[in-house]
């Protein structure tokens, strides 16, 4: 196979370094859920609320594109107006299910999707087989908790920061002498 | 364009149909793939005659922890060499495969008094010994290699020229103990003794989406542009006569609700806090004479082809990608010289609670070299629960069936393909298949073009209108550039395009320890 000059790749790797360090550091999550519970605490403020999983509209918990349930094709009902992409059309249109008349009953079990978010139930799996789904009891791990609040979005670049740093070192560690001449 | 054209020909709106003609096409495929012209190829290091993946990593399938072999065949084979001084780099030129195994396999038989490569001559030894490691399901490119598996046949011969050759050229020999000191923890920092294995994998991924998420929910609709750590694990194993003892440990935070890391969690924050997490914890005792490890503890499922990209639809809606989605259960793995598989008892994840959302049943799966360089496979998987906790559906029944296969048409070129048939409780029958060319164009610079295709099966307890994905086909294409740039150290670039979601590019610095 050929070989390929040492200094270009050089360049070539630590510009794609550069690309993975210098943008703002996130974590791929959906904003709608919490959006969600915030609309629903200030339409129902007597209400206690969870912070609902993706199957609240989606139909599964991996949420995403051409996945909405019947819940949130409701949601998406111009009368309503929900619109893709824009979490801050959430309360809006929580705020007009609340008012819509005669009550939306999505999954068509009788009870309205207002009646079923406040008591737990799902509004898009029609009872029994929705009770106590729109905040489902999964939970995660085995041990302690070791964080009470998320830090900083900067955090997140120190392990990349740490290990760049500990690379340069090594490498001019593992420098030959002969080469260095 | 993707969507009508391949809505067509998939079969339209009948989910059967389409899934018999994926099918076709795909074992048409495997079959031209697995009889070339050219009898050459397996995924990955398997190009280069190498195949058994419990000589270069811990796990008998593959997959993260390197053993010292294969953290020198890492060094030796899959990283850029430059200068063209370096033997491994020119041997990976050499059009015999032979002759590329001779020089590789210098160093490993070479006296070092170095521990690290001591080390790395077991394996070497022990092939030979027993000449029934095959290889573990490729592509795992992690930590790369499961597929550069130590040497089986013919590599006793290989390793005699290459003592002769590295004998001969002092200073080849040289640049060889260098490179296999660095392979070592740390980059060879830390010499571990025999028995201890340690590793661990950084991964920091930029993920960019030029038209936004296309409504799944984030408020930035335009030039969406995230970068998180997506992995920060170390692992090791401690080995005491034939038993083992693995584990790993991370750390990792995702969103509320995030599909990711969550099953892997060992700490019990359920927001968006750091977590600690571990994916793998398992016990092991080796039948050293006839290739079988029955292990106990929690696992990766054996399943398919052991690919890295864990967003790829077959790891992704099978559910047994590395990222997560490991059980515990007991396995027992074989590793002979044409045949291999592993079958587990899935007991249930126990990090996910309560029980009710935890799967049981079985996951395995078995490969037969068709030839030193082609290997066909078949998977095979059933779980129930309670409740599924993805769809949250009640008593769920899920099975997934299929095949697989690995090959190679030259030194530079291997393709994997896999297709499956997905079904599951309150769903019609969906499947699922990928098909992935590999073209090295230099060692350590890989080129690869994927397509995949999914119907999960139509939701028949939420109903409502069929979608490209869920009683429709969906169909993606990935375009990747994969380059081990140096040693430990793996830069990749990834843009996809599927039905029903944007288009994303990928970038990914990933760090091996």
């Amino acid at each position: 196979m050929a070989y390929i000059d040492k200094a270009r790749a050089s360049l070539i790797g630590a510009a794609l370094l550069a690309l993975c360090a210098i943008a703002r550091p996130a974590h791929a999550s959906s904003d709608y859920p919490p959006a969600l519970k915030d609309a629903l605490d200030k339409e129902f403020p007597d209400v206690n609320h969870c912070v609902p999983l993706c199957t609240a509209c989606h139909k599964t918990t991996q949420g995403g594109p051409g996945n909405i349930n019947v819940f949130g094709s409701t949601l998406e009902r111009s009368d309503i107006g929900l619109v893709q992409g824009d979490a801050s059309r959430v309360a809006p249109a929580i705020h007009n299910l609340a008012l819509a008349m005669p009550p939306i009953d999505s999954d068509g079990d009788g009870v309205s999707d207002i009646d079923e978010i406040n008591t737990g139930d799902s509004p898009s799996i029609a009872g029994p087989a929705g009770d106590s789904q729109f905040c489902p009891d999964t939970t995660y791990g085995c041990g302690a908790h070791i964080a009470a609040r998320p830090p900083s979005d900067g955090w997140s670049l120190i392990p990349a920061g740490l290990v760049a740093l500990g690379l340069l070192a090594v490498r001019r560690r593992k420098v030959r002498p002969e080469l260095r001449r | 364009m993707l969507e009508g054209s391949g809505t067509r020909k998939l079969g339209g709106r009948d989910p059967i149909r389409a899934s018999q003609r994926l099918l076709s096409v795909l074992i048409v495929a495997l079959f031209v793939a697995l009889f070339p012209s050219k009898a050459h190829a397996y995924p990955w290091m398997i190009k280069h005659g190498y195949s058994g993946c419990p000589v270069c990593h811990a796990d008998p399938s593959g997959g993260e922890l390197l053993t010292a072999y294969g953290r020198a065949q890492s060094e030796l084979l899959l990283r850029m060499h430059y200068g063209g001084s370096s033997s491994s780099s020119s041997s990976s030129s050499s059009s015999s495969d032979s002759e590329s195994d001779s020089s590789k396999a210098a160093p490993k038989d070479d006296k070092k008094s170095d521990a690290t490569s001591d080390k790395a001559t077991q394996p070497k030894k022990e092939d030979e010994d027993e000449d029934d490691k095959s290889d573990a399901n490729s592509g795992d490119d992690d930590d790369d290699d499961d597929d550069k598996p130590a040497a089986k046949s013919g590599d006793a011969k290989p390793a005699q020229a290459a003592s002769t050759e590295a004998s001969s050229k002092p200073d080849e020999s040289t640049d060889d103990d260098e490179e296999l000191k660095q392979s070592g923890f740390l980059w060879g920092l830390i010499n571990t003794p025999d028995w201890l294995l340690l590793g661990g994998s950084y991964r920091q991924l930029s993920v960019y989406k030029p038209n936004g998420l296309a409504g799944s929910g984030a408020v930035i609709r335009k030039g969406y542009f995230v970068t998180f750590p997506m992995q920060a694990d170390v692992y090791g194993q401690a080995s005491f006569g034939s038993f083992r003892v693995e584990g790993s440990l991370g750390i990792i935070r995702v969103g509320v609700g995030s599909p990711y890391g969550r099953a892997a969690q060992i700490t019990t924050g359920q927001g968006d806090q750091w977590n600690l997490l571990s994916r793998t914890h398992w016990l092991a005792y080796d039948f050293t004479d006839s290739g079988f490890t029955l292990r106990a503890g929690h696992m990766n499922l054996p399943f398919g082809v052991r690919i890295p990209e864990h967003t790829m639809w077959v790891r992704f809606a099978t559910r047994t990608d590395r990222e997560s989605s490991q059980q515990d259960g007991v396995a027992l793995a074989f590793n002979g010289d044409s045949l291999r598989g592993e079958l587990m008892g899935i007991a249930g994840n126990y990090q996910v609670n309560p029980d009710k959302y935890r799967e049981r049943g079985y996951s395995g799966y078995a490969e037969y070299m068709v030839s030193p360089k082609a290997a066909l496979g078949v998977s095979s998987l059933l779980t129930y629960a309670k409740q599924d906790r993805i769809t949250l559906e009640q008593n769920v029944t899920r099975m997934v069936h299929g095949v697989f296969a690995r090959t190679a048409f030259s030194d530079q070129t291997t393709l994997l393909l896999e297709a499956d048939m997905l079904a599951s409780s309150h769903h019609e029958l969906g499947y699922t298949g990928f098909a992935q060319l590999d073209f090295e164009i230099i060692q350590g610079l890989h080129l690869m073009a994927t397509g995949e295709a999914l119907d999960q099966g139509y939701d028949t307890l939420h109903g409502g209108p069929r979608v490209v994905g869920q009683g429709q086909p969906q169909l993606g294409g990935w375009a990747s550039v994969d380059w081990f740039c140096w040693s430990h150290v793996e830069l990749r670039a990834d843009v996809y395009s599927r039905q029903a979601d944007s288009i994303t590019a990928l970038g990914q610095l990933h760090v091996f320890l």
